[in-house]
């Protein structure tokens, strides 16, 4: 083609555009909301997605066993009705009755059945399956090693059916709120290959929204699901999720008001917003990420050595005193101040703030004292024998090799800062950034001495990952204590989760006296909101959680280039 | 010619599994693990073992290496790890995107390059081959991913006169044909800019030199001391053969379609090879990575045959046997 | 030129001992004044920064004496921080001494009147080359820049890294001055150093290298409070810092006063999100970016050279081997190239910055392979080279003295319009997040660290991204007019 005949043709369209106005047809913009996210969903079946977009996205459109909403002022998760009416405890709490909603269809028509439900955990609890829930049947009944389905899940009739645990423990509905799928379109599907089933791109749910388009690396188009009876079709016709990963471009577009939700709001572009952008309304999540510096507690090349059998403690930060030592030094609070101001919270331990009647309130957080960690460091035997500005022990300088993940620009900040001040103490730090698939493999697997990483706590009180049994991939530290395990057993059996209260506690004074790793804040996220958006309950079980809910105001307020 | 093509195709082959299996091995020894990704967060921590099984990461590696030679023979390019989805499938999603960016991008490339090396080449040293070089050059220098963005800021935020990013308006199916085309023009005017305007300086002054030297030749000379009009020198005679090498470079600038548009797809959310390939090497996708090679060393040794090829197509001195 | 006498040419003192004199004498006014001013910049950068010059040299003497003799402390000696220092010094001393004997060499040359017939190729070019304002414009700024990068530590207002109370100095504009707090020193390094037992035959020497040592890379904000405002309430300095007040009791200061305890930091390009000086980091980003590009492509160059000097000399056999191996690389993609091969790397223990230079240079010789194969083709059949070969001349010394030298100007061509190319790669690598390691600033991670901001704070990505356009455009025009200037046809085409 020419240029002049390309040039041409592109202005009659634009002439055709703007002459043939949409009139008389309802604008398909004026009931839909636009979200932007960050990366693509992986596929759209609860059962083997682990991608953040698709736990979004998913939870509109698959029918839940309970609402599950979290209570802020209690700090618990509570569960209100949803394909489950109510539940009973029964023998001594091991067995768990449901009852379930008898009128709710799937899209396409069928009922959804206890059948489905049982079929669902039996794909969730199959190892062949490989689903990132499966730890949720843990505690069902086992046979052989293997998730004995049959013996976990009796189905009474259409509207009861019994799950078995193998004991009483306080998570148990927590561990009953895995969505199902249908039996029928899943039931001949591969087990092996289901990650890669081409149904789980055209998901069957239930829910108030049903999955319209999916166009790869663009959009996720949602429609309302007019018979959805759980709780009931959403408010607005459509929700579209475009996915753009450069920071900068998401929020312009937000501010250009073609984006209606975005996240994560950077706390350094708040002022800017709130003085330049009046129709964007920014809402703050409770804190359920933290940050932490993790310090090897173990002697990793004796533990790989040996297979995992062998414990002894790290050269470095096996002492204690050193662990104190290297937390005193660093100013956790400018750094905390400087990232995030008024969006972060100090950590003093990994027991979030949200779940206040687990949370010890009267541990004093370390304060910033070079002079203190220096203390604590000739204490522990270290100091600068031949004058190289670096303390050293043995012949062997104080220095580490600190790792975070390439690209996450606080993480640098962090990285940057303790290398500074630990340098102050006489500490040398050297600073690797690496890709996160390398990072998380390294850090999981133990292979790093110290590191920057962060993590988001499920939201009922599980301690048992992180500081459970070394060889846990979430014990990431290698920390290992008597008194926590003993805690550990007895908070997990107590009937009532308020029950293990005190056992909490008690582990939250030991992780703060021994400082397996140096906290660092919890970050409260923010969602930039565009005003036309009405009833939005953005909290922290997602931004999309009561999605259904959502409405426009003012339905010409979309943006049309 | 035939002849000559085919039998430059078929030493593409053995190029082309060289390519592969360095790719093969080299992933593989990168260190990271395709799972790793999973376990974080509230995640069964045994997943990572149960599905490195699952994707027969477990093997050694030349078990692996037999499997996947099987499965190539057979066309068969496998699942992708990090998007569930048959890399055929999602190649052939992602190929028209970029094509569509990336040859708009070369189109005005050549276009605006040509005319910038004719421009210079012509008003040698005076103040519009200096002001022209000197423009071109500037923009052709701003680092892409800074120039994107500064465009998107600039033209889009505070303008308001263009899309910020994607290939469509979210609503766009609902659109008359002359209207989504448009739609699609619109969101193709500041990538397309990006990528190819700005590279267009690089071009000019290929061009420039060309001209320049072809100017010089005897035939020219020949052709003005006939007493023909500047013009019909310059357009006849002269760019014709000027032409010769920048089709050379058009050819080798084929690899170009779908690799080179990383850094812009990334700016502008367009989704296309570049930034899924990106995407690809950091999520250790081992299927998607081989198939993203072979799709760009695919493109790399086309671009060098047709580059031959249509050298010899317009310079007539050049034979094959 | 017309013939002088040996008097005339000599000219006095000042156009002996002072580059540049002597051409403004003679009528190259522009080139003369600024040779004079290159010059002169020397020795006022020394006396502006007369103890970093001198302790510079110190530290290198004393570590070249103390590694000789008692080598167990050598990681106290050969530190890289360290060397920037004496690579300044060396430079600052080094170069104004070059400048001097090359003028005094081509003086000696001209009055013995064997300078004039010099009109070698390089000689004409080079006069060609002037010429083109617009080229010799952009080698001006290009030197200019290589000198600012041996010289940063002279330049820099700050030290790159160096930053304190982020939540008060971070995204201040160009132009901006943050007030700051002296505090009296809690502990400094000599007294530190104080308590400490040498274990070395010299540890006076060591003790003086120590201090010397952390002198130099001091980042220097120690014992200062930046704050946003404050105001002496009683004993206390009452200080604004983000948006709390903070109290300093007045006998932590530096003296009592506000004029003693009171000062300012002035940025001319902003701070950035950590609060550290833009202008710094660029000028100390120049140090990567710049020798990034030349070794990359010094590297790409010497190999393309070589391996296309190879295959085009000896034909046959060898070149098709070495031109199908180049054909397997030009296969490659290069940029999803160079991104597995620096991930399949990065955890090995190379300093990233290396990894990238490696990298970009060994994935980027194959043009220039095949561009000398092409040239090394059309030069061997010359008369020069046959009548070498008839001579019975070896192999190396046919390649080295009769072919390269005739070949060498496309190559120099090409490595100048390469290494604005690199230079941009770095960015777009940084973009990718796997360029150079923070906190070493580069020009692509300063651009980088910055594009979140732009919409607030524009000043941190725009103005290391003017750096880059400047060194870029100016590559690329000294390159074309160096081609311009080679090229004899085009030259008599203007003549």
């Amino acid at each position: 083609m020419s240029p002049r005949i390309l040039f041409v043709a592109v202005l009659c369209c634009g002439l055709l555009v703007s002459c043939g106005d949409k009139s008389g047809e309802k604008d398909p913009m004026s009931g839909a909301a636009v979200v932007a996210l960050s990366g693509d969903a992986d596929n759209f079946n609860p059962v083997v997605s682990s991608s953040a977009t698709s736990g979004e996205i998913q939870g509109s459109i698959y029918p839940m066993m309970f609402d599950v909403y979290f209570d802020l002022q209690e700090g618990e998760l509570k569960f209100d009705p949803g394909l489950v009416l109510r539940t009973e405890r029964r023998n001594g709490g091991k067995d768990v009755v449901l009852h379930l909603r008898t009128d709710v269809r799937w899209q396409d028509g069928m009922l959804v059945t206890p059948e489905d439900i049982k079929f669902s955990y039996a794909l969730y609890g199959d190892p062949e399956v490989a689903s990132p829930r499966r730890n949720y049947v843990e505690s069902m009944i086992f046979t052989d090693d293997k998730f004995d389905v049959d013996k976990s899940i009796e189905i009474i009739d259409d509207s009861t059916m019994v799950f078995h645990f193998a004991k009483q423990y306080p998570l148990q509905k927590f561990h009953l709120n895995l969505s199902p799928v249908p039996a029928h379109v899943y039931r001949n599907a591969d087990r092996k290959t289901l990650r890669n089933n081409p149904a789980n791109e055209r998901p069957v749910g239930a829910g108030p929204f049903k999955l319209e388009e999916w166009v790869r690396q663009q959009q996720i188009e949602l429609v309302r699901n007019p018979t959805c009876t759980l709780p009931r079709p959403s408010k607005l016709d459509r929700v579209i999720f475009r996915i753009i990963s450069e920071p900068t471009t998401r929020l312009t577009e937000l501010k250009k008001g073609t984006v209606d939700v975005m996240r994560p709001v950077y706390p350094d572009d708040v002022q800017d917003i709130q003085e330049n952008n009046p129709d964007i309304r920014l809402e703050t999540l409770p804190p359920r990420n933290y940050e932490y510096i993790g310090w090897m507690n173990i002697d990793i090349e004796a533990y790989h050595e040996s297979g995992g059998k062998t414990i002894k403690p790290h050269p470095l930060f096996g002492d204690r005193r050193v662990r104190q030592a290297l937390t005193y030094a660093i100013n956790r609070k400018e750094i905390m101040e400087h990232e995030l101001g008024p969006y972060g919270e100090l950590a003093v331990t990994d027991f979030s703030p949200i779940f206040r009647w687990a949370t010890k309130h009267d541990l004093i957080p370390y304060p910033y004292s070079p002079e203190k960690a220096r203390q604590l460091l000739r204490s522990a035997g270290w100091s600068d024998t031949n004058g190289d500005g670096i303390l050293d022990q043995g012949g062997k300088d104080f220095e580490f090799t600190l790792y975070y993940n390439i690209g996450n620009k606080r993480r640098e900040y962090v990285a940057t800062v303790v290398q500074k001040e630990l340098k102050d103490v006489g500490i040398k730090v050297n600073l690797q950034s690496v890709e996160p698939v390398v990072l998380f493999d390294n850090i999981n697997n133990k292979k790093y001495d110290a590191f920057i990483a962060g993590f988001q706590v499920k939201l009922a009180v599980d301690p048992s990952d992180r500081w459970g049994d070394v060889s846990n991939p979430f014990n990431t530290v290698g920390f290992q204590n008597e008194r926590i395990s003993e805690l550990l057993k007895l908070g997990l059996h107590v009937p009532n989760i308020r029950d293990a209260g005190p056992f909490w506690k008690e582990v939250q004074s030991i992780i703060h006296q021994e400082q397996p790793c140096s906290f660092l804040y919890w970050v409260k996220e923010i969602v930039g909101v565009n005003r036309r958006l009405k009833s939005t309950n953005i909290n922290i079980l997602g931004v999309t959680d009561d999605m259904y809910e959502w409405e426009i105001g003012d339905p010409n307020s979309y943006m049309t280039y | 010619m035939t002849r000559y093509i085919f039998k430059r195709v078929m030493s593409a082959i053995p190029l082309l599994f060289g390519l592969l299996t360095f790719t093969f091995f080299i992933i593989r020894l990168a260190p990271g693990d395709p799972v790793s990704l999973y376990v974080q967060g509230d995640v069964d921590p045994q997943l990572a073992e149960n599905l490195r099984v699952q994707l027969g990461l477990n093997d050694p590696l030349p078990v692996q290496y037999v499997k996947w030679l099987k499965s190539m023979v057979t066309g068969e390019m496998g699942v992708s790890f990090s998007r569930h989805a048959d890399v055929t499938d999602i190649l052939a999603d992602t190929i028209p995107n970029t094509l569509l960016l990336t040859v708009f991008a070369l189109f005005f490339n050549f276009l605006i390059g040509i005319a910038i090396g004719i421009t210079t080449a012509l008003k040698r040293g005076t103040l519009a081959d200096h002001t022209v070089n000197v423009i071109s050059l500037f923009v052709y220098s701003m680092p892409e991913f800074w120039l994107g963005l500064m465009l998107i800021l600039g033209v889009s935020l505070q303008l308001d006169l263009l899309p910020a990013s994607g290939m469509h308006s979210p609503m766009a199916r609902f659109l008359s044909t002359p209207a989504y085309i448009w739609d699609l023009v619109k969101h193709m005017i500041l990538p397309v800019f990006v990528l190819g305007v700005a590279s267009a300086a690089a071009t000019g002054r290929y061009m420039r030199g060309s001209l320049l030297e072809v100017i010089n030749q005897d035939y020219v000379r020949t052709a003005r001391a006939k007493g023909l009009s500047e013009v019909l020198v310059i357009g006849k005679h002269a760019l014709r053969n000027a032409l010769i090498p920048i089709i050379t470079l058009l050819g080798l600038s084929l690899p170009f379609l779908l690799g080179g548009a990383v850094i812009v797809e990334t700016v502008f959310a367009w989704p296309g090879m570049g930034k899924l390939t990106v995407d690809a090497i950091f999520a250790r996708d081992y299927p998607l990575i081989i198939a993203c090679t072979l799709v760009s060393g695919v493109m790399v040794i086309l671009g060098n045959l047709l580059a031959d090829v249509l050298y010899a197509i317009v310079d007539p001195r050049i034979r094959y046997d | 030129m017309t013939e002088r006498s040996p008097e005339q040419i000599e000219g006095g003192w000042m156009h002996r001992h002072i580059p540049g004199v002597h051409f403004i004498a003679h009528g190259h006014r522009v080139f003369g004044w600024l040779l004079l001013g290159y010059f002169l910049m020397f020795p006022v950068l020394i006396l502006l920064n007369l103890t970093a010059f001198i302790q510079g040299f110190q530290s290198m003497g004393l570590s070249a004496f103390l590694v000789t003799v008692d080598y167990h402390h050598h990681t106290l000696f050969l530190r890289g921080d360290v060397m920037e220092h004496w690579l300044a010094s060396v430079f600052a001393l080094g170069m104004p001494v070059f400048l001097w004997w090359l003028n005094r060499r081509r003086l000696e040359r001209m009055s013995q009147g064997t300078y004039e017939h010099e009109l070698s190729q390089w000689a004409l070019a080079w006069r060609e080359f002037k010429r083109n304002r617009v080229a010799a414009t952009g080698l001006v700024v290009i030197i200019l820049l290589y000198t600012m990068a041996f010289l940063c530590p002279y330049f820099a207002p700050f030290h790159p890294n160096a930053f304190s109370d982020g939540t008060v100095t971070k995204f201040r504009p160009p132009l901006s001055s943050v007030p700051i707090l002296y505090q009296q020193p809690t502990e400094t390094a000599s007294e530190r150093l104080a308590s400490l037992r040498m274990q070395s035959d010299y540890p006076s020497l060591v003790r003086d290298l120590v201090l010397i040592n952390q002198d130099l890379t001091d980042e220097g904000f120690m014992n200062t409070r930046a704050v946003e405002a404050y105001r002496v309430e009683g004993s206390n300095v009452l200080a604004t810092v983000g948006d709390s007040l903070v109290a300093f009791p007045i006998a932590d200061l530096v003296g009592s006063t506000p004029e003693e305890f009171e000062g300012s930091r002035f940025h001319l390009f902003g701070t950035d999100s950590y609060g550290r000086d833009i202008l710094s980091r660029i000028i100390y980003g120049s140090r990567v970016s710049l020798s990034l590009g030349f070794i990359a492509v010094l590297l790409s160059v010497s190999l393309g050279t070589l391996i296309g000097l190879l295959a085009g000399y000896f034909g046959r056999f060898t070149d098709s081997v070495l031109m199908r191996f180049v054909d397997v690389l030009l296969a490659f993609p290069a940029l999803f190239l160079i991104l597995i091969i620096i991930s399949a790397f990065e955890t090995v223990a190379v300093p990233r910055v290396l990894l990238i230079v490696l990298v970009l240079g060994l994935t980027s010789w194959m043009g220039i392979s095949r561009l000398v194969r092409g040239e090394v083709l059309s030069v061997k059949e010359r008369e020069f080279v046959l009548a070498a070969r008839t001579l019975g001349l070896g192999h190396t010394r046919i390649l080295s003295r009769h072919i390269l030298p005739n070949i060498l100007t496309p190559i120099i061509v090409n490595a100048t319009l390469r290494i604005g190319g690199i230079i941009l790669v770095e960015a777009a690598l940084s973009y990718l997040n796997i360029g150079v390691q923070q906190p070493t600033p580069s020009w692509g991670n300063i651009i980088f660290e910055g594009k979140d901001f732009l919409s607030h704070a524009w000043w941190i990505s725009t103005l290391p991204g003017f750096a880059i356009v400047l060194v870029v455009v100016c590559f690329n025009l000294v390159g074309d007019g160096l081609r311009d200037a080679f090229d004899p046809m085009l030259n008599n085409e203007r003549a």
